[in-house]
């Protein structure tokens, strides 16, 4: 006989066994093919993303606060034959007036054909009063093809607001447009360089148009650029192309030809310093001059106001200087009647955060009087500030200080008219930078004498020795990058494998336990083979092949339910579980190799399970197997057994120990250990059960009650109770801790440790603030100054660094988040927020200061929150980040705490100081912290004065609980699969209740014979089964209990104690359906029979 | 000899609070080709276990059993199993038939092991003959839940022979059956015995069968003692 056919016959008379084998095997596998096609979506999907972003986009040049040429886009396409295309990108506020509806958060891209043309995209061209708008604008707008928008756009400034003297102009400007074209996903219309997948508000403009609007003609903030024909193009390459091809105006830089010089000047005023350090080193005869505006020049109690100021070397002033000393002009001198050697005072402003004004005084010795012009008193000095150098007359003045118009004389106004903004007065340029040198650049013009070369030849030579990078200006391999983002995000893949953990061990032990039951019913079978010769991997080998064919279907059946899981889970992510992805835009993909390592996975672990239990049956006495076909028990080791006692009394020690401690130091700071050992409890039950168990075999005692003779039951199929008790006790702990961890608001919302850190309102505007809300003056700015209400209203105002979202919300990988630079002094009065861990070396009790601390050049402290670090930056307290300042040099932010889950969740936290020094074009504040006792007043004033700019208010608990929703649908996904899995386990109760009982016929048919009612045997096997019931429960809800004691005894806890007790509730109604379902089964066949044929 | 037990002794070590006990003691006998041996006892005498134990089933606490003068003890499981195979046959109270098979191929079973495929055609030819012999030769694709008891033990003795084993193990082989059955099976055996000259032993409270081997022993408190010739 062969042994195919034995193995053929035996699979076909096992049949019903096998089916249940196939069952476990289906579970397992659906569960875990499910789970791993549901990464594979994600990540497809995420990818699709970012083909429907970046288009043909492979590198973009971002230029920040700058702007640069926006023809450098035809002149790195002519270098490289590649497609480039300039944008003009800027936030603005899209606006229904119709309805009314709007949306704060748009984006405006000035675009032309190239644009288009980049992604092979056909879209109509725009005229001046045309827009296309991407779906989710003309949706959220309820707005078609020919409708009117208006648009606010945020202005484009050359000169960073925050920069001294730079003009205050509109914030924003307003026009109306004509929505041409909606585009679409395949269109661009998802078009964005940030690595997140959501879909921003797009409005494509003319470029030109928007430029014109702007007063930014012929620039751009944005280039990007296809791969060349090869598809090989490095950004190396790119990078190279725009140093080759970049002009001084991509720098901002000019040149004017003096009658001796050359004169090279910012269109930001003020030189960057890299430029000013790069000419000064590779030009030797050169000149930095700084010239300021100072607010008077004073000699006893005369004065003349608003005078300039120039700073200047001793070469240039032809004559030493000391650093008190001042040169003044004839005119100053005759004006306020100063003669050598007197003493001038002089007056400035010095501009801070927020355009905050500090007026200073220094003293100056007159060491010469010169003529008023002529010679060193030039009146090209005078820098190009806009509203001042086009200024007809000084009342014209329109500078970012405030003009005392009445201090201005007649004579001032003369002096205007004949001399303009020529200096009044020199000091040493080192005097000047100790003065007023700031974070924009230090010098407002650099003199080269015209002998060294021609113009042409010099516009050669600076360009030649200046780096784009200095200035923060290079190209980033931005589809590479996003590609890598989506690519290792969130894995949803092995997130959901192990969220489905519950699900797979049920499948698995249904498997184990099945195979096993069906094995035991085969002992016999065993038994009689290793008689006749056949040894034990034979045996092994029939088992198992006989249950190959079981587990191959039961694999591809499994793979194919795995895809009707993938669905199920897929469909409730893109709906109802929406909050963890905050796209609908994920589709299933399904990969083959997936589907092969999912059925794989399912056939090896079922596989694995069978050889495991055949070789475990294997070793009991062939003889035994033979002669009565059951278990033979386990022979009970006594040491084994005091190990067992040992270490389940280890566990309760440590736990109590545990505990105590906790109570009597802080029970938050070690929650984290107590659920830890609360898991111990688990086990350490779990170990004492065992022992009972084994004991309860061989204690004698003169009675025997109905709960005793049930335990004893239990007991003679220890491993069988224990894994049915181990599955549910698990399942409930799993649950329990699961809903305890649900974040929710209780009052704590208020408080000034949590989240929140006490402020109600977190507001966001497109348009920046320039001005500090708490001032009198910044008030004014905002026409706030006649809302009482306001007086008790305290305002944080928050610089901001755009970058990628860090949140939980976003599932790329990011790597370089946004950076809020905030006041830390602010917090630390507050005492707010909380923190979850910090570096050692950081006082506890003050830790937001730490935030003002340098580690080292360009090396500072930053906070995020705890969930960022670890999920979103995948990072440790202490590690480092690296971004690029705008200098172009690397700083390096380290990771000094984690905070609490807060509302800044998504974003690294720096001090405002060092935000300032690194990234000084950011102007304004576009997050704002509110402190307000009124919301609702607060709110709607706020709302409505800040309206054009923007303003969106969110309620800080709102904010903390949009990012709660993450955690809580995650947990959601956890307990509802975790409930799933324990209920499948409960089946396992059923089995195991089945099968004891036909294995007990004969001892139940014994018990009728003896008297027992057929009502009080089903109350023995009842008492039996519910006993492993409420064992597994008890330890499963004790276990918890500890684990959440911190919770528990803290006063905000709040579980969703409906959705837990009705999952334990299910889990053991359906317990008790199995258990009667069984007893009933069985009690029905006739036992008598099973006595007589005994 | 193709079996001999020299100063063989079986105890179980205490398990739980059973304490230990010496089941077999220093037992000594051989048997040659065409013996045939019955052992009577008391239940729990250990007769079974010193079946078991010249089956290879079991394991000596103490002294040498020799299968065809060969020391088992070092043998591997694959070895002890291959003598169980191939000079072995065992017969139970129970039939143990497997359910799934039909009576020839559960006949065959015991020809799996064995990877040759002309012997398998041999086996089949000789699994047909015997059971013509044991009357059984119009039952071959009835399953063993359409045969009676004594049927099964028929088969069982034909499934005992197939791969013609020197030496045949039968414990309690009439327990199961009826008085014409036993009768029958014991007249089988004898047959058996006589004819193919295979050693048997017969472990049984029958005195019937016991009568019919060639010498009676009888264990009793774990010695053995031949009470006939």
């Amino acid at each position: 006989m062969a042994i195919f056919k034995f193995i053929l016959r035996s699979f076909w008379y096992f049949r019903k066994q096998h089916l249940a084998v196939l069952a476990g095997t289906i579970i397992s596998t659906a569960v875990l093919t499910g789970a791993l096609i549901v990464g594979d979506s994600v990540k497809f999907s995420l990818r699709q993303i970012v083909d429907a972003r970046l288009g043909s986009t492979k590198f973009a040049l971002q230029t920040g606060e700058r702007f640069v040429r926006s023809e450098l886009s035809n002149d790195i396409s002519n270098d490289l034959k590649i497609k480039t295309a300039p944008l003009l990108h800027l936030n603005c506020i899209a606006i229904n007036s119709e309805s009314n509806l709007r949306i704060n958060k748009a984006q405006i891209y000035g675009v032309d054909q190239n644009f288009w043309q980049l992604s092979n995209k056909t879209l109509p061209d725009l005229n001046d009063d045309e827009i296309i708008v991407s779906e989710n604008v003309a949706e959220k707008l309820d707005l078609k093809i020919n409708d009117e928008i208006l648009l606010r756009v945020e202005n484009a400034n050359v000169i960073p607001l925050n920069a001294p003297f730079a003009k205050e102009s509109d914030p924003s400007v307003s026009f109306r447009v004509i929505i041409k074209e909606i585009a679409n996903d395949q269109n661009l219309g998802r078009f964005g360089l940030k690595n997140i997948q959501s879909a921003p508000y797009n409005i494509f403009i003319s470029r030109d148009y928007l430029a014109k609007k702007l007063e930014v003609e012929g620039l751009s903030n944005v280039i990007i650029a296809s791969n060349n024909l090869n598809n090989d193009l490095t950004s190396d390459d790119i990078n190279y192309s725009f140093e080759k091809v970049w002009k001084l105006k991509d720098a901002g830089l000019l040149i004017r030809e003096l009658e001796d010089d050359f004169e090279i000047l910012s269109d930001r005023i003020f030189i960057d310093n890299p430029i000013t350090e790069s000419i000064n080193k590779n030009f030797k005869e050169n000149e930095s001059i700084l010239t300021y505006l100072v607010n008077s020049l004073r000699l006893n109690n005369r004065e003349t106001p608003y005078s300039f100021v120039s700073a200047a070397s001793s070469k240039y002033l032809n004559r030493s200087l000391a650093k008190n000393e001042i040169i003044i002009n004839q005119w100053l001198a005759d004006d306020i009647v100063a003669k050598k050697g007197d003493t001038l005072e002089l007056d400035y402003y010095i501009i801070g955060p927020l355009r905050t004004l500090e007026e200073k005084t220094n003293n100056f010795i007159v060491k010469d009087i010169l003529p008023t012009q002529g010679g060193i008193f030039d009146r090209n000095l005078m820098p190009l500030f806009p509203g001042l150098a086009d200024a007809g007359s000084c009342s014209e003045w329109d500078t970012g200080i405030p003009i005392d118009l009445d201090r201005i004389r007649d004579k001032d106004e003369k002096y205007w008219d004949e001399y303009k903004g020529t200096p009044k007065a020199f000091i040493t340029i080192e005097s000047g930078l100790e003065l007023w040198q700031n974070k924009y650049g230090n010098y407002t013009s650099v003199r080269l004498n015209k002998n060294i070369s021609n113009l042409d030849s010099l516009k050669k030579g600076i360009i030649s020795v200046l780096d784009p990078k200095d200035l923060n200006l290079f190209f980033l391999p931005v589809q590479a990058e996003a590609i890598r983002a989506a690519s290792s995000g969130v894995d949803f893949g092995e997130l959901f494998l192990s969220m489905s953990f519950f699900v797979i061990v049920a499948g698995i032990l249904l498997t184990v336990l099945i195979y096993s039951l069906n094995t035991e019913s085969r002992n016999a079978e065993t038994g009689i083979l290793s008689g006749l010769g056949f040894h034990k991997k034979k045996i092994i080998k029939i088992r198992f092949i006989e249950n190959i064919i079981t587990v191959l279907i039961g694999g591809i059946i499994g793979a194919l339910f795995g895809i009707l899981y993938n669905r199920g889970i897929m469909h409730a992510l893109n709906n109802v579980w929406q909050d963890i992805v905050r796209t609908n835009m994920l589709s299933i993909y399904i990969k083959h190799s997936t589907l092969l390592i999912g059925t794989f996975s399912g056939i090896v672990i079922s596989l694995l399970s069978i050889y495991l239990v055949t070789r475990k049956k294997l070793q009991q006495p062939i003889i035994g197997l033979i002669r009565n076909g059951s278990m033979i028990s386990k022979k009970i080791n006594i040491r084994e057994n005091h190990l067992y006692k040992i270490l389940a009394i280890l566990s309760y020690v440590i736990v109590a120990l545990v505990v105590i401690y906790s109570l009597l130091t802080s029970l938050d700071q070690n929650a984290n250990l107590i659920l830890s050992v609360s898991s111990l409890f688990l086990l350490g039950s779990i170990l004492w059960l065992n022992l009972l168990f084994n004991n309860s075999k061989f204690k004698h005692s003169n009675s025997l009650g109905f709960n005793q003779l049930a335990f004893k039951n239990a007991a003679k199929n220890k491993g069988r109770s224990l894994a049915i008790i181990a599955l549910l006790s698990l399942g409930t702990f799993t649950i329990i801790i699961t809903g305890a961890n649900r974040k929710t608001f209780y009052e704590s919302e208020n408080k000034r440790e949590s989240g929140t850190g006490g402020f109600q309102f977190w507001a966001e505007t497109t348009l920046p603030i320039l001005n500090d809300l708490n001032s009198e003056e910044g008030k004014n700015k905002y026409n706030l100054t006649d809302e009482p209400e306001l007086e008790h209203v305290n305002f944080v105002q928050i610089h901001q660094l755009d970058g990628d979202d860090a949140s939980c919300l976003n599932l790329n990988q990011i790597n370089n988040p946004k950076i809020l630079g905030l006041n830390p002094e602010e917090l630390n009065n507050r005492k707010s927020f909380s923190f979850a861990r910090l570096l050692d070396n950081i006082n506890k009790i003050e830790p937001w200061l730490e935030l003002n601390k340098t580690y080292g050049k360009n090396i500072i402290p930053a906070y995020a929150d705890q969930t960022v670090i670890t999920w979103g930056l995948m990072k440790n307290v202490g590690d480092t980040l690296i971004y690029l300042n705008e200098k172009g040099e690397e700083l390096y932010i380290v990771l000094a705490g984690g905070l609490q889950a807060s509302i800044f969740q998504g974003s690294i936290l720096i001090a405002d100081k060092h935000f300032s020094k690194h990234f000084p074009s950011v102007s304004g504040s576009k997050t704002i912290l509110v402190d307000s006792k009124s919301k609702e007043k607060t709110s709607e004033i706020l709302s409505s004065y800040l309206r054009n700019y923007g303003i969106e208010l969110t309620q800080t608990s709102e904010r903390l609980s949009q990012f709660y929703s993450v955690t809580n649908t995650y947990l959601t996904v956890f307990m509802f699969l975790g409930g799933l899995g324990v209920i499948i386990g409960t089946i396992g109760l059923g089995i195991v209740l089945l099968r004891n009982i036909l294995e007990r016929k004969s001892e139940i048919a014994l018990l009728l014979s003896l008297g027992f009612s057929k009502l009080k045997i089903i109350k023995l096997i009842v008492i039996e089964n519910i006993i492993l019931l409420l064992i597994g429960l008890k330890i499963g809800i004790g276990a918890a209990l500890i684990g959440i004691l911190p919770s528990l005894l803290s006063e905000s806890f709040n579980i969703p104690s409906l959705y837990v007790i009705a999952l334990v509730l299910i889990i053991t109604i359906s317990g008790l359906l199995w258990i009667y379902l069984s007893t009933r089964f069985s009690i029905k066949s006739n036992l008598i029979v099973s006595l007589r044929n005994e | 000899m193709i079996v001999e037990l020299e100063n063989v002794s079986k105890s179980y070590e205490n398990q739980g609070v059973i304490a230990s006990r010496d089941v077999l003691k220093e037992i000594n006998f051989s048997l040659k080709a065409g013996d045939s041996i019955s052992i009577v006892g008391p239940s729990g005498s250990g007769k079974s276990t010193l079946l078991n134990i010249l089956g290879t089933l079991d394991q000596p606490t103490n002294g040498i059993v020799k299968i065809k003068e060969n020391d088992i003890q070092q043998y591997s499981e694959k070895q002890l199993a291959e003598i169980r195979n191939q000079h072995i046959g065992f017969i139970f109270q129970l039939h143990h038939l497997l359910p799934q098979l039909s009576l020839i191929e559960n006949v065959l079973v015991p020809t799996i092991p064995i990877s040759d495929k002309n012997y398998k055609k041999i086996a089949l030819d000789r699994a047909m003959s015997l059971l013509e012999s044991v009357g059984l030769a119009d039952k071959i694709h009835q399953r063993p839940g359409q045969m009676s008891g004594g049927e099964c033990q028929r088969a069982t003795v034909v499934r005992a022979l197939i791969n013609e084993p020197e030496l045949i193990l039968a414990d309690e082989p009439t327990g199961s059956l009826d008085q014409d059955s036993a009768e029958q099976l014991g007249e089988l055996l004898s047959e058996i015995n006589r004819k193919q000259n295979v050693a048997m032993v017969a472990v049984t409270h029958s005195l019937d069968l016991a009568k019919k081997m060639d010498s009676i022993y009888k264990l009793d408190y774990g010695k053995l003692t031949k009470i006939n010739d």
